[in-house]
């Protein structure tokens, strides 16, 4: 008889005749109907993208093609990062491994790790600070922007990762044809999906997917006609330019919050006493980050210190509320 | 009864040096204790050999009969690294290995046939390995010690059954004793004349002489001898202790001045050690390299290697990497590297697990990464536990192991994305204009637009507790250690980005550290 193929199972909720050995075609056929079950060498299938957890991108594109290479451009506050960062994360949650080559230095672990990415599975490689030989002077761009795809080739031999982001930074020229096609022939071999982060498009015919960005507003809101504004947000559009593998030309629009727990209104906690003056407070949940408190806390303070003034301009006495500490 | 197997390598010194210097394989070729042309050759290539160049002759007599005969200096180094690379060749095989001199290696053969099968295919693994380790050898087995040694001279492969041992003993010219080999003494040139006068060719007619009375006539050797060729030696295998270092050491004719032609040197010598640590299933740790100087200092550095790995460039990278912060002070006239042996991680992988990187070609990539972009450039960055935004720090890459795959989709899908920042690192300077004590324009590199929307300013103050001597300083919080006060602000520009801002409260400066894509 013919060997069999390795079989991976994922199996979560299906009781399925594993105890024994595999004995006929037939019952491999069976088993391969069953959801979540698929062969040994389909665990980094192409059909099946990697997605990104936010509905309204993967309704729209439906995840990113491993082994393929798949662009995100957009101009500075676009949303791009935010993209990429987000299919960074959810690879990272779902257990593998992403290498992010990080060209202009602008990777930012506190809001990677403030969308739920798991940092120890990312691997970052910058060449912000160059090694001593690159310092020489004679390195020209050119030999840079080799070594940055260097890095990205380096990290496909490895094999294993699930995702490489290469972010370009400003870069305003495309790479050169051959370049292109030794890192969509590095990521066919590895069957890693490859993200290229840039302004404008990179890697010409070789991007199997261009994800354009834009921004359409950023949001400011406040709590009161004269307390200060808060930064939420940006709603961003996403077009699909180019897709080697799906449909093109269909948008989707979406909100970035700064704090994404500020957007749900069960976190949102009203003091009826303060609430007949307009204050609202939001808490702050256990992973908040300090920044994101202070910036609650002190409009809260401000607000505190206007009611306080009003106070005492009605009554003439002293207010009642003398101070507000804030402790995070 | 115990099968010992010899690696000979033939004419070792001259060995020895085409193995550091592979660029002479195709030279004649002789070594001298010195390069005057009086000097007088101690060994010469077999190509020299040919064309009738002989030990002993000095080195104007040798280059007028070929003119361009390489001559090199005797380097003790370069045969001892050879020496110790033979015999890691011999431990890759079994682990009882006695290190002789002149390119001589014994090791025991019990009970290897069920690993590697027949003594045939062992002597053809072993012949295989000597040359990966850079050298051509000869391999004899046999019973014992001397018969293998007898076998391996006499070239190539030669695999002696215990029974045509006799045989094959009988059948032995003289020659084949090395008698000519050994430190010449007048004892030893007596035995070879004694023995040619008597007509004796063979160590068969040898050994049917009386050991008695060839005793009273050649003394104690002469009895050594008989017993050799009577197959009856009993010298014992005395294995050699398991190497906690390799080495790799070179005797250099010139001062090497500068990093870069430093590298062409160590390059090879990187690759042979890494060949031997791959033979013996390890990779390379820590390195420690020793330098001779030209003005007889020595000079020594310990280059730490944190992805163990036997990729000879990326370890050259660090070496290199680690010179240029701090370099030789003079010419390098000798090499010496001790590499620490580490035993690769072993992995296993799991059909039930989503792919991950195997931890040995991880650790090469992360090792050629570190080379290529600098190791403060490689890792795992987190954020600080600090009350300063954009503090980070850098940890060694060692992902968890992968948990199982929980669905083919993913359940958590939501609605809106967490808003990333592209730091600024270091901070760009840049100039506000304040309207009402509100910035209303930005300009700066490549900057220069109008505010439309705002946030802030958020007050941040902290680490005045650090130091109080700085904080009073007019110097930049943001490139001391001391305390700093900003405010940070969010501008919406009308260039279409969101930028995060703040005012250094201690020098009034603005900057840029950060915008929101």
């Amino acid at each position: 008889m013919a060997a069999l193929p390795a079989l991976a199972i994922n199996l979560p909720n299906v009781d399925a005749p594993l105890n024994g050995q595999i004995a006929s075609a037939e019952q491999l056929q069976q088993l391969l109907e069953l959801p979540g079950v698929f062969k040994g060498h389909e665990l980094t299938r192409k059909d099946g993208g990697l997605t990104c957890g936010i509905s309204p991108i993967d309704a729209l594109i439906g995840g990113i093609a491993r082994g393929r290479i798949s662009e995100i451009t957009g101009p500075i506050s676009s949303g791009k990062t935010t993209i990429a960062a987000s299919f960074a994360s959810a690879t990272s949650r779902r257990g593998e491994v992403v290498g992010w080559v990080d060209v202009p230095g602008a990777f930012d672990p506190r809001s990677l790790e403030a969308a739920g990415a798991d940092l120890a599975r990312i691997l970052w490689v910058s060449f912000q600070k160059k090694p001593p030989l690159a310092r020489s002077g004679f390195i020209n761009k050119e030999r840079e922007r080799r070594n940055e795809l260097k890095a990205a080739e380096m990290l496909l031999e490895a094999g294993g990762f699930g995702l490489v982001v290469i972010d370009f930074g400003a870069m305003r020229y495309p790479l050169s044809q051959s370049a292109s096609l030794r890192l969509a022939r590095a990521a066919e071999r590895s069957g890693t999906a490859v993200l290229a982060l840039a302004a404008y498009r990179v890697c010409g015919t070789f991007a199997a997917l261009t994800l354009s960005m834009s921004k359409l507003r950023a949001s400011f809101s406040r709590f009161g006609k004269d307390a200060p504004a808060l930064f939420d947000g940006m709603r961003i559009e996403a077009s699909v330019e180019r897709n080697k593998l799906g449909v093109f030309g269909e948008r989707a629009q979406l909100f970035a919050a700064v704090d994404q727990m500020s957007t749900e209104p069960t976190f949102l906690v009203r003091f009826p006493f303060l609430q007949r003056k307009g204050l609202g407070v939001r808490s702050a949940p256990e992973n908040r980050f300090a920044e994101d408190s202070s910036q609650t806390l002190a409009a809260l303070a401000w607000r505190l210190g206007s009611l306080a003034r009003d106070d005492r301009k009605e009554t003439g006495k002293e207010p009642r509320i003398r101070s507000l500490v804030a402790v995070y | 009864m115990a099968r010992i197997a010899c690696i000979l390598v033939p004419n070792f010194p001259i060995a020895a040096i085409v193995r550091a210097n592979p660029d002479l394989h195709l030279t004649p070729l002789a070594l001298s204790h010195m390069l005057a042309p009086h000097s007088e050759l101690i060994a010469v290539s077999a190509r020299a050999r040919k064309s009738g160049v002989y030990p002993g002759m000095t080195i104007a007599q040798a280059r007028s009969i070929i003119p361009g005969l390489a001559v090199v200096n005797h380097s003790e180094a370069a045969e001892i690294s050879a020496m110790d690379a033979l015999a890691d060749a011999a431990e890759s095989i079994s682990p009882l290995v006695e290190k002789g001199e002149d390119g001589r290696v014994w090791l025991d053969l019990g009970g290897l046939e069920r690993l590697m099968g027949t003594e045939e295919s062992i002597a053809a693994e072993l012949e295989k390995r000597a040359a990966q380790v850079g050298m051509e050898a000869a391999i004899g087995i046999a019973s014992n010690k001397e018969i293998a040694h007898l076998a391996a001279r006499c070239g190539g492969r030669r695999v002696i059954d215990a029974e045509s041992e006799g045989d094959f003993l009988n059948w032995l010219p003289l020659d084949l004793l090395g008698l000519d080999a050994q430190p010449s003494t007048e004892s030893t040139t007596v035995i070879e004349d004694t023995l040619a006068r008597w007509g004796i060719r063979r160590l068969g007619e040898l050994a049917r002489l009386d050991p008695d009375a060839i005793g009273s006539r050649l003394g104690r050797r002469g009895v050594e001898l008989i017993r050799i060729a009577r197959g009856e030696n009993p010298a014992r295998l005395i294995p050699r202790r398991p190497t906690e270092v390799f080495t790799e050491a070179l005797e250099l004719d010139y001062g090497i001045e500068t990093i870069e032609p430093l590298g062409f040197v160590m390059l090879p010598m990187l690759e042979r050690l890494c060949e031997r640590l791959k033979l013996r299933g390890l990779v390379a740790g820590d390195m420690m390299l020793s330098f001779g100087l030209s003005d007889h200092r020595k000079f020594s550095r310990r280059v730490a290697i944190g992805a163990p790995s036997n990729d000879a460039r990326a370890m050259l990278a660090m070496v290199m990497l680690s010179l240029e912060s701090l370099a030789p002070e003079a010419a390098i006239e000798t090499i010496r590297i001790d590499v620490e042996p580490r035993t690769p991680r072993a992995a296993q992988v799991d059909m039930f697990l989503p792919p991950a990187p195997a931890p040995d070609r991880l650790e090469v990539t992360i090792a050629r990464l570190a080379a290529l972009c600098g190791p403060e450039n490689v890792g795992t960055l987190r954020a600080q536990d600090s009350h300063r935004v954009e503090a980070v720090r850098l940890e060694k890459f060692a992902p968890p192991p992968p948990h199982p795959i929980e669905s083919n989709g993913d359940g958590d899908t939501k609605n809106i994305a967490q808003l990333m920042i592209r730091a600024v690192r270091p901070p760009l300077e840049v100039e506000v204009l304040l309207s009402r004590g509100a910035p209303e324009f930005v300009r700066g590199a490549n900057l220069g637009a109008r505010v439309v929307s705002m946030a802030g300013p958020w007050r941040r103050d902290g680490e005045w507790w650090q130091c109080e001597e700085q904080a009073t300083s007019s110097q930049l919080a943001i490139k001391t250690n001391g305390n700093f006060r900003r405010d940070y602000y969010e501008l919406a520009l009308a260039d279409g980005g969101v930028y995060r801002v703040f005012c250094d409260l201690n020098s009034a400066q603005w900057f840029v550290d950060g915008i929101y894509d």
